[in-house]
């Protein structure tokens, strides 16, 4: 760059130079005046020459300036495409090692993976094995089938106890047995001492029955209840005594 | 014709048939009429055949209380049949409804004090022939049916052990409240190992997607319906499992660590190494089985005094782990209650979708799927009866979402108990084959695409069980 600038300045300093010594002449030139025609007519086109040539000496100038300048440019270009040759080299060189560091990447990955997979594999095969020892048989039913309910039926007419009331079912009840309706109470009592079979003592006479539900024999069903839980059970028989104690039979 | 699809002709044209509620003087607190007419729409838009419920009458009396408007003479007739042909437990549910409807009866105190008798339930027996002895002072009865008490009897059929279901939830309800969940756990039926013919097809399968091969896998077999009743349990509390993802920091750590294994051996080699590798780390990286932990408590009844017992899940493949509670809504909540509240508890965000009211007046719009958590909802009590076609085979015949009452009566039942109804119903007796065979299996599923919900606005959720979802009672009980 610096020899561009050399060579416009001394083609600009020779043309300044041929300038003055033209300059020169003609100002501290002879007096045309004084000339014969002929000489007039040697030293006119003597300056003509002159012109000329400096003309020539300018145009060349020019020329070496616009040569130059193209030179530059050219120099420059090609500086540039040097520089993208440069940089896409680079470029596809680090792609290249790119590529092939990805690629053993990969390689690695996949041994590696390989390895863990096994190890997983393995890992998950003792945790089926596991699960699947663990497994107890469910409880299952103790039996088949159940015995027969007997059922009453709701709707069946009843002819006697449609007229009957509590009081006179209770009493239909205790008949034929040794309790009796206490109607101060509305429940069963002892008439007499009863002496049923199973019993360790005797019922006394005047005691009220108890049922293990704690009921007294308020209704004929419990009356029912009691009489047969004496006679088929060997549950354990409760008495009240009129002063409101509990007695233990059986 | 095949049983299961002749509920497609479940229309039900009841006449009006509703009996002075005079009849039903028993207990106050099993005489609640139910409030709702119908379940939701939203609902009945995600139910197979749901507009049978749209009949009000239909939906009370197989999906609500409204058997306890029963005839009693027909009733006490049902009882008799049953009684007659060995169904214990659908005579004892028939027997108690009896003296619900006629309390001040002494037959039907002293034929429930029968059936209970049969059935072992001592207590239940002594107070019903208590009240059968003074009826006019009928005392509360132990309702004797729970999770491991009263269930020792195998039940005769599908409608028997239906039946016993219905009482597992009434003893349950006045044990503990209306809002319990009854489950068995999922592998009670057994354990299925991937065969090795299996693993092979199916990585046959993965191979030709360049994937890698799986490794073995165990699940639950079905639950069978045999295996159901000695083994329930109410569940009272539970952590579902974990869930474990992908950990991407260690991912990418051991990924750049493979890497450099693989510069150190063999460059030129690795260039040869295909892009699946990558997803073969992520699958290597990743545990045996995604789920860990998770544990629940289950509480049974033997001689009616409650135990507890602490149930562990166990991881069993990838994908999968057995031991977990399967939910019984059947069971659950009451069997005069259309519905059971519960909440379906998940360690991590559930796949669901809803369903609003709104969005039924809309053209039938893209499913919208969600990521979040479900609140207590309220879960209708329907499920779902499974079998194998042919013994062995593996085609199967499945039924609708179907409520207790639709598997518990059939149409003689209705006919004697409803006279007055003009009721088309279709039963179900030839799934009876199938219990005895033992190859009749209940899903808890309720809905088109699993277990479905609603909450008080009547907005329909969607989400499913799996190992780190389980369905539990709300630990904030609300009414229903």
């Amino acid at each position: 760059m610096s020899s561009y600038y050399k060579l416009i300045f001394s083609t600009v300093v020779c043309g300044l130079s041929l300038l003055s010594v033209v300059s020169a002449q003609t100002s501290t030139g002879p007096n045309i005046w004084s000339l014969s025609p002929q000489e007039r007519q040697a030293l006119l086109a003597e300056q003509q020459r002159q012109a000329q040539l400096a003309q020539t000496q300018s145009m060349q100038i020019q020329q070496q300036i616009r040569d130059a300048y193209a030179s530059q440019q050219q120099a420059q270009m090609n500086l540039r495409q040097s520089q993208l040759d440069y940089v896409e080299s680079q470029q596809q060189s680090v792609q290249s090692k790119q590529a092939a560091t990805n690629a053993a990447m990969e390689a690695g990955r996949a041994s590696v993976a390989g390895d863990l997979a096994k190890e997983r594999m393995s890992k998950q095969t003792d945790l089926v094995v596991k699960a699947a020892n663990g497994w107890q048989p469910p409880k299952g039913y103790s039996t088949s089938g159940a015995p027969k309910a007997t059922l009453a039926d709701p709707f069946a007419p009843k002819p006697q106890q449609a007229q009957e009331s509590p009081e006179q079912s209770l009493k239909r009840a205790v008949e034929g047995s040794c309790l009796t309706l206490d109607e101060e109470h509305g429940v069963a009592r002892t008439t007499v001492s009863c002496n049923w079979q199973g019993l360790t003592r005797e019922l006394q006479a005047n005691v009220y029955p108890v049922l293990p539900d704690g009921s007294l024999l308020d209704s004929a069903a419990r009356v029912q209840r009691f009489l047969q839980s004496v006679r088929d059970s060997s549950d354990k028989i409760c008495v009240m005594r009129p002063e409101g104690e509990l007695v233990w039979i059986r | 014709m095949r049983f299961f699809s002749r509920l497609a002709f479940l229309a039900a044209f009841l006449a009006v048939m509703i009996l002075p509620l005079s009849l039903m003087s028993a207990k106050k607190e099993e005489k609640k009429p139910s409030t709702s007419s119908s379940f939701p729409d939203t609902y009945l838009s995600q139910l197979d055949k749901g507009e049978r419920f749209k009949n009000p009458d239909y939906f009370r009396i197989l999906a609500g209380d409204g058997i306890r408007t029963a005839d009693p003479r027909g009733l006490f007739h049902r009882v008799s049949v049953a009684v007659g042909e060995g169904k214990n437990y659908k005579a004892l549910y028939l027997a108690r409804l009896f003296t619900v409807i006629k309390p001040d009866s002494p037959e039907g105190w002293a034929n429930r004090a029968s059936i209970a008798a049969t059935l072992g339930l001592k207590e239940e027996s002594a107070a019903s022939q208590a009240n059968s002895e003074r009826p006019d002072g009928a005392r509360p009865v132990p309702l004797g049916v729970l999770p491991g008490n009263g269930l020792q009897v195998r039940p005769k059929d599908t409608y028997d052990w239906a039946a016993a279901m219905a009482l597992v939830a009434d003893g349950l309800a006045s044990k503990v409240g209306p809002n319990h969940v009854v489950s068995v756990r999922d592998d009670v039926s057994g354990i299925h190992v991937s065969t090795p013919q299996e693993l092979a097809d199916l990585n046959e399968e993965l191979a030709k997607d360049d994937l890698p091969p799986n490794g073995p896998w165990a699940v639950s077999e079905p639950v069978r319906a045999t295996d159901v009743l000695p083994n329930l349990f109410s569940l009272v509390s539970g952590s579902p499992m974990k869930e474990k993802t992908t950990n991407k920091g260690s991912l990418i750590g051991a990924m750049a660590m493979a890497g450099l294994a693989g510069l150190q051996r063999d460059a030129a080699a690795a260039a040869q190494a295909s892009q699946a590798s990558g997803t073969m780390l992520e699958r290597a990286m990743s545990v045996p089985s995604k789920y860990s932990g998770g544990t629940y408590t289950g509480v049974f009844f033997p001689g009616m005094t409650p135990e507890q017992k602490t149930y562990q899940p166990k991881p069993s493949g990838e994908f999968y782990a057995v031991g977990g509670p399967l939910p019984l809504l059947w069971a659950s909540g009451s069997s005069l209650s259309p519905t059971v509240l519960c909440q379906l508890v998940s360690t991590e965000n559930l796949v669901t979708h809803h369903i609003g009211p709104e969005d039924l007046k809309k053209p039938a719009a893209k499913k919208k799927f969600y990521h979040e958590h479900l609140p207590p909802l309220n879960y209708p009590r329907l499920a779902v009866l499974r079998y194998r076609k042919q013994p062995g085979g593996d085609d199967y015949e499945t039924s609708i979402p179907l409520t207790l009452f639709e598997v518990m009566l059939n149409g003689n039942d209705l006919a004697e108990m409803f006279p007055n109804a003009n009721l088309m119903f279709f039963d179900f007796a030839d799934d009876n084959v199938h219990y005895q065979r033992g190859d009749l299996t209940i899903l808890p599923t309720n809905g088109k695409s699993g277990l479905v919900g609603y909450d008080d606005k009547g907005i329909v959720y969607t989400g499913n069980p799996h190992p780190s979802a389980w369905l539990l009672p709300p630990t904030t009980q609300k009414q229903n």
